[in-house]
């Protein structure tokens, strides 16, 4: 149990590792993800959770329960609701997985009836954490951070486009007065994005990235650090996206000079 | 090791000693990459994890073995390494298998999933291929990234540069690095286990001195160009890129000789099944083809014998003995970054 746990726990500062560096919360797993559809993973979840409490309390009762736990094992395989999690709510899947493991090899054991309580408990923590996130998505898809992150992972534009789009968005929230999630947003820009792009794009143009490389970390920074008005911010943004237009162009022609693998 | 004395011993009793250097030849023959051209053909169900790597260009080597194999049913799943590597040990331990082969970005992570005892060790005959310092058992090296030193030749001479990483904490040379990236934060890591924490400690606060700090290697390694430092700390390709696009920017390479400023860190591939598909999915990316594509557009190492370099490396790479897949332990190396107020 205490090996069990502490793979748990090693898997989760994982999770919290991959977050940690930017990741975001949610990572796509499909290019073309179905549609949300709340109500079935609600029902879905409703059953699985029932199916453990009955699992559960016959197990406190002395009954042998490994074959039902393999059982709701292949029920979370099969549902709809996996599939969901698994695409737009990643870091939420694991913890499903490690509570059904946790479960399973607590069930083997005879008498563990707390530590079986202790993964029903997660399993069902971690099973509406996944509806939760679910529904967060469904509900404001273009509100939510977790929605922003998830629509620029599944996202097929060009990561140049992507770039610019965001940095239209730094505009936006500057102009409502956040600051803060203006400036978080033009450092994962340049972490999570500019940089994928930034090695191609040297070779191209160097001055090119100097320039821009100055601007992600000086210039646009400095302009909201002395609260300079939102026409001067849009202005350095507008001289950016025009900067980051050519970047598109060299790379678009960098694209059709590469050669094929075989 | 003991199928080449028992090959010995046969052309001995078969009275061949006479014929060695054409033994050695079919040995030295076996190591070398392969052409796609001598691979079997790709068919049958495959499911791919594949973290992202650089500009895509790891998605455009699956895409073009799945063009080449149209028979291949290929499923593949594309997200960040860690994030791969945390679902299969999660789904493992609910004793379940959807992947045959993981492609990481990073040993790390490929580590981290092994340690579960979650793949199958690499084929010998797979293996053999791999340069001898790269090779593992349970995983294989795809392609490499060095740690280098870029620095300014018009400010400092090759010969000013130390030759091994803790003596630059005793110089005076003016040190461009990038402590919030990732590569750096791995190249510390190597450090610590090689050197242990106390010296680890010292070199940090001896550089710092000296040290200015960027957001990241490709800011480093073009601060080394303008002049705006002596030289830096940076993976190997930043230097190639630049030089490629712009052949007259006043930067070098240098490299430092068995320690953690010389660490080769690799994308690697585990195999999570007996499938082998998957095995033969591994053949196609240790192949000639594939090995030269890294090497030409992502400016990778190649892991096999037989495929040149990218140009503009210097001779002399001797990199540490050190486990890549320990460079997944980060935290204790974040804490004494944050202690000596490099962080």
């Amino acid at each position: 149990m205490a090996s069990s746990r502490r793979t748990g726990v090693r898997v989760l500062l994982i999770v919290l590792s991959a977050v940690s560096f930017g990741q975001g919360a949610f990572a796509a797993a499909a290019a073309d993800p179905k549609p949300l559809e709340i109500d079935d993973y609600e029902q879905e979840v409703s059953a699985m959770i029932a199916t453990s409490d009955q699992i559960i309390a016959d197990y406190g009762d002395g009954d042998q329960v490994a074959t039902r736990v393999d059982a709701l094992v292949d029920t979370w395989e099969n549902v709809d609701f996996h599939e969901a999690v698994e695409t737009h709510a990643m870091t939420l899947y694991p913890p499903i997985w490690i509570a059904l493991g946790g479960l399973r090899e607590t069930v083997d054991k005879p008498g563990a009836i707390d530590d079986s309580r202790k993964w029903q408990a997660r399993l069902q923590a971690a099973l509406h954490e996944g509806l939760g996130a679910l529904k967060l998505v469904a509900a404001m898809p273009a509100q939510t951070e977790a929605a922003q992150t998830l629509a620029a992972e599944q996202d097929d534009r060009p990561t140049i486009t992507i770039i610019q789009d965001n940095l239209d968005q730094v505009l936006v929230h500057y102009r409502d007065g956040d600051i803060a999630q203006a400036r978080t947003l033009i450092h994962q820009t340049y972490m999570q994005r500019f940089e994928g792009v930034e090695g191609d794009l040297i070779e191209q143009d160097a001055d090119l990235v100097t320039d821009l490389e100055k601007d992600f970390n000086a210039t646009l920074p400095l302009l909201l650090e002395k609260k300079a008005s939102a026409d001067k911010v849009g202005a350095q943004i507008e001289r950016m996206n025009t900067k980051l237009d050519r970047a598109q162009a060299l790379m678009n022609q960098a694209d059709s000079d590469r050669g094929s693998v075989f | 090791m003991t199928s080449r004395r028992h090959i010995l011993k046969i052309a001995a009793a078969l009275g061949l000693l006479g014929s060695m250097p054409a033994l050695a030849a079919i040995e030295e023959a076996a190591k070398q990459a392969r052409s796609a051209d001598d691979l079997p053909k790709l068919s049958g169900p495959l499911t791919v994890y594949l973290g992202r790597g650089e500009g895509g260009l790891y998605d455009d080597i699956v895409k073009a073995i799945e063009k080449r194999n149209p028979d291949l049913d290929l499923q593949v799943r594309r997200a960040p390494s860690a994030a791969l590597a945390n679902t299969l040990i999660a789904e493992a331990k609910a004793g379940v298998s959807r992947a045959d082969l993981f492609w990481s970005i990073d040993a790390s992570s490929l580590g981290a999933v092994a340690s579960q005892g979650n793949s199958r060790p690499v084929p010998k005959d797979v293996s053999a291929r791999i340069r001898p310092a790269f090779r593992y058992d349970q995983w294989a090296a795809i392609s490499g990234r060095l740690r280098t030193v870029p620095f300014n030749p018009d400010r400092i001479s090759r010969d000013q540069i130390p030759a091994h990483i803790m003596d630059f904490a005793h110089t005076d040379l003016k040190i461009g690095w990038a402590p919030a990236y990732g590569a750096f934060q791995s190249f510390v890591t190597a450090m610590r286990l090689l050197e242990g924490e106390d010296r680890t400690r010292e070199w940090l606060t001896g550089v710092a001195r000296q040290a200015r700090s960027y957001a990241g290697e490709l800011g480093v390694v073009m601060a080394v160009a303008r002049g705006e430092v002596d030289l830096g700390f940076a993976n190997h390709y930043y230097t190639l890129r630049l030089k490629q696009g712009k052949p007259d920017a006043t930067v070098d390479i240098a490299l430092t000789n068995n320690d953690a400023g010389s660490l080769v860190n690799s994308s690697g591939v585990l195999l999570l099944n007996d499938n082998p598909l998957a095995v033969d999915f591994l053949r196609y990316l240790l192949s000639r083809e594939v090995q030269s594509y890294l090497a030409r557009e992502a400016y990778e190492i190649p892991m096999v014998s037989g495929v040149a370099p990218p140009d503009g490396l210097p001779p002399g790479i001797h990199p540490p003995d050190v486990d890549l897949t320990r460079l997944a332990d980060l935290q204790p190396t974040l804490d004494l970054m944050r202690e000596t107020r490099v962080l």
